[in-house]
Formats: structure tokens, sequence, C-alpha cells
């Protein structure tokens, strides 16, 4: 199993096209689900309602694979974003054959992938989402350990932003510290006592915005690079009640 | 509406959860395709559209409450009480003996405004012969008592309007009685107008009450001796 950020996947399917096209068969089977969710995502947005594997639209995926397995050279680029346009084209000769809508996307399938940047864009911005989906769904399976959901999360947010903040900071704090962090992680609750004497912290932040603190701590300690980025406090100096230990 | 951005971590019914930049976990209602991962931009309402819709949703009570309470009771006849609203509406009947019952089962007076309902029922009680059209005053009375004493201005205003609605069913009487009445002297029209000129008693057509002819208690321009105060 590989990694859930965009590097990984693209890295590893590359790797699994090239040992199929080098002879070895089975090489797609683990990646195959990757690439026919990536073709779902792409039918999805060209025809701007959801499909689901089930759907008239997706019968063309595996016929396109292969088209694609069979003409792809690597030396032209990404095969997600080669996969991608050949789809895209594909799905858009249907709707202009069911439908006679002449004019939603340029039809032709382009195999010159260096003239296309902004397709590229596009098909990396999918990939970048499914890379998100599937650190969400390790995101949630952390959560499910301490009975939270993103329900709950939602019910418990902090509304205010300066309370948020705080919650962050103490997030990033036990984080940090591995002793505080391993408490969390093998006992499942908050360190209070080594919090407030190491930090002299607020304990009404800690009872209030407990399971707050709990998911962003484990976006930290488990390194979800997508989430990560949302629940950093916004570098800030002089708060006393930090003062102690971070700054 | 606010702005809103974010991841969205979770999407079922058309219900989306999103992490904010700012690291809120948000729920929020979505109409168009989107899948778990995907960025989200979109519209959340704002607190100011929150209180219009409170103000709205206020102010509809609030006017509907207001609409159905009665400010003053009129009474037409001895058989009917009407409660009237301040745009002299009636929102409520009440029968006060059976006759009033009677009527109330054939038509419905709710909604209607004082003087439409004040004609219908004179109209009926002419038609079933509880009120003699020649002297409609003594044998109909019509009052009017507001829920506020003070109110006196409003329960005028009630009056009059029960008044134009007496008025109102006497005329339609008189102008179908004079209808029949030319239809059956037709031939001899010039004969007959002659004799109504000069002689004999008055017709009932003539008795037909015009400005005189106010019901003695709703005049309000007679002072209050009449009001019931």
């Amino acid at each position: 199993m590989f990694g859930p950020g965009k590097n990984e996947i693209n890295d590893h399917i590359n790797i699994c096209i090239q040992r199929y096209q080098a002879g070895d068969k089975n090489a797609l089977d683990d990646v195959y689900d990757h690439i026919v969710q990536f073709c779902l995502r792409v039918i999805s947005k060209t025809c701007g309602k959801y499909i689901n594997s089930d759907d008239e639209e997706a019968a063309i995926i595996p016929h396109v694979i292969l088209d694609v397995l069979d003409k792809y050279n690597p030396d032209r680029g990404s095969f997600m974003v080669y996969l991608g346009q050949a789809i895209r084209n594909r799905t858009v000769d249907g709707l202009r054959k069911e439908k006679r809508r002449p004019s939603i996307v340029p039809s032709h399938l382009d195999t010159d992938i260096s003239s296309t940047g902004i397709e590229a864009v596009f098909f990396e911005d999918i990939i970048d989402d499914m890379a998100r989906k599937q650190e969400i769904k390790v995101f949630e399976d952390l959560l499910a350990n301490f009975d939270l959901n993103f329900e709950v999360l939602a019910n418990v947010s902090p509304r205010q932003s300066k309370t948020r903040e705080q919650a962050q900071r103490v997030a990033l704090l036990i984080a940090q510290d591995s002793e505080l962090s391993g408490y969390l992680i093998t006992k499942g609750m908050l360190p209070h006592k080594l919090l407030e004497e190491r930090f002299y912290l607020n304990r009404n932040i800690l009872d209030r915005y407990r399971k707050y603190i709990i998911a962003a701590v484990l976006i930290h300690v488990h390194d979800l690079e997508y989430l990560k980025p949302y629940v950093l406090p916004a570098p800030r100096e002089g708060e006393p009640w930090l003062e102690s230990k971070v700054l | 509406m606010a702005r809103i951005k974010g991841i969205v971590m979770e999407n079922k019914n058309g219900q989306a959860i999103i992490l904010t930049p700012q690291g809120e976990f948000e729920r929020t209602r979505i109409k168009k395709p989107i899948e778990v991962g995907e960025i989200y931009y979109g519209k959340s309402p704002s607190i100011r559209n929150y209180a219009l819709m409170a103000l709205i949703v206020l102010s509809l009570t609030l006017g509907t409450l207001d609409f159905f309470s009665v400010k003053a009771y009129a009474q037409v006849s001895s058989s009917l009480e009407l409660g009237i609203n301040r745009w002299n509406r009636v929102v409520t009947v009440r029968a006060l003996d059976v006759k009033g019952e009677e009527m109330l089962q054939q038509s419905n007076f709710t909604g209607q405004k004082v003087d439409e309902a004040v004609e219908v029922i004179v109209d009926k009680a002419m038609a079933d012969g509880s009120l003699k059209q020649e002297i409609p005053d003594q044998y109909f009375p019509l009052s009017a008592q507001s829920k506020d004493n003070r109110d006196e201005k409003f329960k005028q205003n009630v009056e009059q309007d029960m008044n134009k609605g007496m008025q109102k069913a006497l005329e339609k009487r008189n102008n179908k009685a004079n209808a029949n009445k030319g239809a059956v002297n037709e031939p001899d029209k010039g004969s007959n107008l002659q004799k109504n000129d000069n002689e004999g008693p008055p017709t009932e057509m003539e008795k037909a009450p015009d400005k005189s002819s106010v019901h003695p208690g709703l005049d309000s321009s007679k002072g209050k001796k009449n009001t019931g105060k």
C-alpha cells in the first residue's frame, strides 16, 4: 500500500504501468481501483453530476484504460493526465452522440500532453482531490478510535477565532511533545495534569474543546499533510498562557 | 451571503461538513455535486440573513395574530355576533340563537368586510321575513362594542360600515322590487306614474331608505346617545 499523497499515488501508478507494459499482467491489480476512481471523477466533472461505477457513463472506463495502456508512452508525460484526457474526450463524444450537444468541451483525443497545460492542471487537481480523500479516510479511521467523527467535530468546533486558535496551539503543543502525544494516543485522553503543570494552560479550554484538540493532535502526529495547514495556529507571540514553553 | 471555502470532509444528503482554512468544521448545504476531498467554494448564509429571516417570520406571525385578534364585537340582529379585527374584517362569528346557527350553516362570514357581512345577513333576514323592509330599524338592531372602551373612533368606524352594509342590502332589495314592479306595470306605465305622483299612499319603493333612513342606533353623527355607552 502507498501513502495518501499525490506524488505517492502518481509514482506508484507509474511503476505499475511500467511493469504492466513490461509484460506483468497482474501489475495493475494494486492500482486499478484508484485508476477507476480517477476516471469516475473525470466523467463526473465532465457531465456535471455524480457518476457511480454502475452508471451507464462509467461503462467506457475499462475500454479506455486498455486503449490508453496500449498507446501510452512514458516519455510523453504523466499517465494519469493522458488517461484523463482520453476519458474526458470519450465522455464528450458519448454526450454528443446521445444528446446532440455540440459544444461542451473540445472533443478530439489530444495525445500531445505538453500542449495542454491547462488540462494537465485540471487532471492534477483531480488526483489531488483523490489523495485528499484518502487522507480524510485515514483521519476518519483515526478519529473513530477516539469515538469521534466529523458530525461531532462540526458540533464542538470552536466558533470564535481566538478560542479556536488557542485550541490549535494546545494541539500543536501536545503534538510536538512526544510524552504528551504518547499519553494521548495510548490512554485516549488529554494529559490535563501535565499540561497544567508545565504550561499553566487554561483548563476550561482543555475541557470544553477536548474533542477538537484531540482531532488536531491526530492530524499533526500522523502527519496528514493536506489537513495540517488547516489546523495550524497563526504565528503570534506574547500570549501569556503559552509563554512558558513555546515562546 | 458570506463566502465559505474549505475541504469537504463529509457529504451526506445534501449537507456537507467543510474544514475551513481557519480550522473550523462547518456544516453547510450544497447543491452541486461535490465529493469528499474536493475543495469547496460556496456561500453560507450570514448572520444578517438569519436575522432578516427571523424578522420576516416574526412579522408574519405577529401579523397573523393581529389579524385574528378581535378589536370589536358587532351584533347583527339578535342572532349573530361578529368579531371584528382592526381592518374591519370579520374574524369570528357566534350564533346567539337557532336562527343565527341556521344562517351560519348557510354562509361563512369569516374574512369578509363588516359591510359585506352585514349586507348578506340583512338580505337573508329580509328574504326569510324576519326583517320587514319598511321598518328595518325597529326589528333589526345593529350595535357595535369595541373591546377597548376608550377606542371610540374605531367603534364609530365599525358602526358606519355596518350601516353601509345595511343600506346596500336595502338598496339592492329596492332595486329588485322596482325592476319586478316595472315589469308588471309596463303596459299602463303612464297612468300608474301619474297616480303615484298625485294620490294614494306611498309605495314601498318610495319608502326605501335614503340618507335619512340610517339606523338610529348606528348613526355616529347623532352623538353618544345611541352608541351603547
